[in-house]
């Protein structure tokens, strides 16, 4: 569905070159909600406006849809655009105009009849939820309504593509996950592929197939969400991981300082669980195996777009032998053990 | 002191309005709505496109736009920083050739739109500098061209500068018209001047004054009115 070779983008600034986006490839398929997360000034907005072509790359090639863009002008280009819809992170909607008419917008650029328009907005505006708020103006609505305009307006020309620069950013928790939860849906229902921009890993975890981290302008790591977790092959990419684990975490990290006073014997592990084997007995299994004692310290599930992942953290009691040898079997099973 | 001047006698000279000629008034206060509202119409108009091209020319960086840039800005510096009257005087050669009579209310609209064109242009601009990036940038992945983004976001986001900004406009330009008055372009400056000031009938003056200030509170009331009707933010 969208292709990236070797892009790259230089900005020249007062005289100096600045390469945002360095060398990018970069494959998203028809339908997957597609998530790149990095730090601010990694680049991702700039990848993103490469996508609709609101920047041309410096070199390389991007194709959507097998249509490339460079070959196009810039008025064949403004009309690719209206296949591929965007939402801000800022929302950015007309302030001087009502809900209604901010999803006509991109119908009147289209060229669509008034009585069209109409219609079509009232269906949008209906799938985002707003029926009521139709003759309202920004001003008058919250975060999360403002972006379920957003939505609605950047899905007005029935686009393949929705391009969401952080879409959630601006959000609270509640409202990013209603947020979320409509963008997945508006995925499942209209087939719409969604790239989706972050500095949150929890909005990649909670709806995206596949991934994407992004630092200084490269692609560092790539893959889908569920192996991206389970194994991360950057510190950058586990860092994103810890930090959306980060709120049991310190609370962890104390009961383990406890415990290791406790039993300065025992052995402590964290254990990853994904999809089917979350509900495998394990931990039973191993401890009737060795035949030692296994405590658990702290559990926790969270959920996926596409399966939930759970992580334990154990501690096994007992001699040298038997904790080596529960490590042993442990790692037979489909999960991801690490010593602590 | 203010007992001092009712004894003197000055203010004296206020009272009684019967050698006040009603109809010299109301010509005189015709002829400042027309050089006002000419002059405005015109000044809305070209300030409004220098303005946009003001904007529009900044944030490129070919040397035709940064060519274009600089010779607009300074064409408006220069323009706004001479001094009204000083202007009249400069532009009464071009307001000959074009206006043909050197008096009158017409002869007075070179000067006017000259002055207040460039003053409403860098309103303009700077209403269109505040414009929220985002909104733009939103519009254009939409596939805005140019003019859409021109008719669909820069006028109606910048409505309510762009109407405050010309009722300021008007206002100012309405003393500008006393001034042009005085010079012989006719209207209330003009009448203040010649029936109040030379033939020494204080009350003409006083008069002339207090229809001027109604225009001028009419003027920002309706401004007022119309920003806070169409100010949706
Ligand atoms: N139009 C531009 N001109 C010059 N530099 C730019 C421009 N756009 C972005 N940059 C630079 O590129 C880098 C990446 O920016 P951006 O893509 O916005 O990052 P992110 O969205 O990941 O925070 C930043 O250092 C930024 O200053
Ligand atoms: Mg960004």
């Amino acid at each position: 569905m969208i292709t990236l070779k070797n892009v790259t983008k230089t900005f020249l600034n007062n005289k100096q070159s600045f390469e945002a986006v360095k060398d990018t490839s970069l494959t998203i398929k028809k339908g997957e909600i597609y998530g790149i997360v990095g730090y601010s000034g990694a680049g991702k907005s700039t990848l993103l406006r490469l996508l609709n072509g609101l920047e041309r790359p410096s070199s390389g090639t991007i194709e959507i849809d097998s249509q490339e863009l460079s070959p196009l002008s810039d008025k064949q280009l403004r009309k690719e655009r209206q296949s591929i819809g965007m939402i801000f992170q800022h929302f950015n909607l007309l302030w001087s105009r009502t809900v209604i008419d901010n999803v006509c917008f991109p119908l009147e650029i289209a060229g669509v009849s008034k009585d069209e328009r109409v219609k079509r907005a009232r269906e949008l505006i209906k799938l985002v939820g707003l029926a009521d708020k139709e003759k309202a103006y920004p001003a008058q609505l919250s975060g999360g309504e403002k972006q379920r305009v957003g939505i609605a307006r950047a899905l007005a020309n029935n686009p393949k593509v929705l391009l969401c620069d952080e879409a959630t950013s601006a959000l609270d928790p509640q409202t990013t996950d209603e947020v979320l939860e409509l963008l997945a849906k508006i995925n499942d229902q209209l087939k719409v592929t969604i790239v989706m921009i972050t500095h949150e890993m929890e909005v990649v975890r909670k709806i995206c197939d596949r991934m994407a981290v992004m630092s200084k302008g490269e692609i560092v790591e790539e893959g889908p969400v569920l192996q991206v977790f389970r194994d991360p092959q950057q510190e950058i990419t586990r860092r994103f991981i810890k930090q959306d684990t980060e709120v049991d975490e310190k609370e962890t990290q104390l009961v383990l300082k406890e415990l290791k006073v406790a039993y300065p014997e025992g052995q402590i592990l964290r254990i990853l669980f994904q999809g089917d084997h979350v509900g495998a007995p394990i931990i039973t299994k191993v401890s009737r195996q060795v035949d030692t004692d296994i405590n658990i310290i702290h559990g926790s599930i969270r959920s996926t777009h596409n399966a939930p992942i759970g992580s334990l953290t154990v501690q096994i009691l007992g001699d040298q032998a038997k904790q080596d040898k529960a490590l042993e079997l442990f790692r037979t099973y489909p999960v991801e053990v690490e010593v602590i | 002191m203010i007992r001092q001047i009712l004894a003197t006698g000055i203010l004296s000279e206020y009272t009684g309005f019967e050698d006040v000629r009603w109809d010299r008034v109301w010509n005189a206060t015709t002829e400042t709505l027309y050089m006002t509202g000419v002059s405005v119409a015109i000044v809305f108009v070209l300030g409004l496109i220098l303005g946009l091209l003001l904007y529009e020319t900044r944030q490129h960086q070919t040397i035709w736009s940064v060519a274009l840039y600089k010779t607009v800005s300074v064409l408006v510096n220069v323009f706004r920083s001479i001094p009204f009257i000083i202007l009249i005087v400069l532009l009464i050669p071009f307001t000959t050739a074009i206006v043909d009579s050197m008096t009158g209310p017409t002869a007075g609209l070179p000067a006017l739109v000259f002055s207040a064109s460039p003053f409403y242009a860098r309103m303009v601009e700077t209403a269109l500098r505040d414009l929220d990036k985002g909104v733009i940038e939103a519009a254009k992945s939409m596939g805005a061209s140019k003019l859409e983004l021109i008719w669909k976001v820069y006028i109606p986001e910048t409505l309510p500068s762009i109407v405050a900004g010309i009722t300021v406009t008007t206002i100012s330009i309405v003393g500008f018209t006393a001034m042009a008055g005085v010079i012989g372009a006719g209207g209330l400056g003009n009448l203040a001047y010649l029936e109040g000031f030379q033939r020494g009938r204080a009350n003409v003056t006083l008069v002339a004054t207090a229809v001027i200030l109604l225009i001028v509170f009419v003027i920002q009331f309706i401004g007022d009115r119309l920003v806070a009707y169409i100010d949706k933010r």
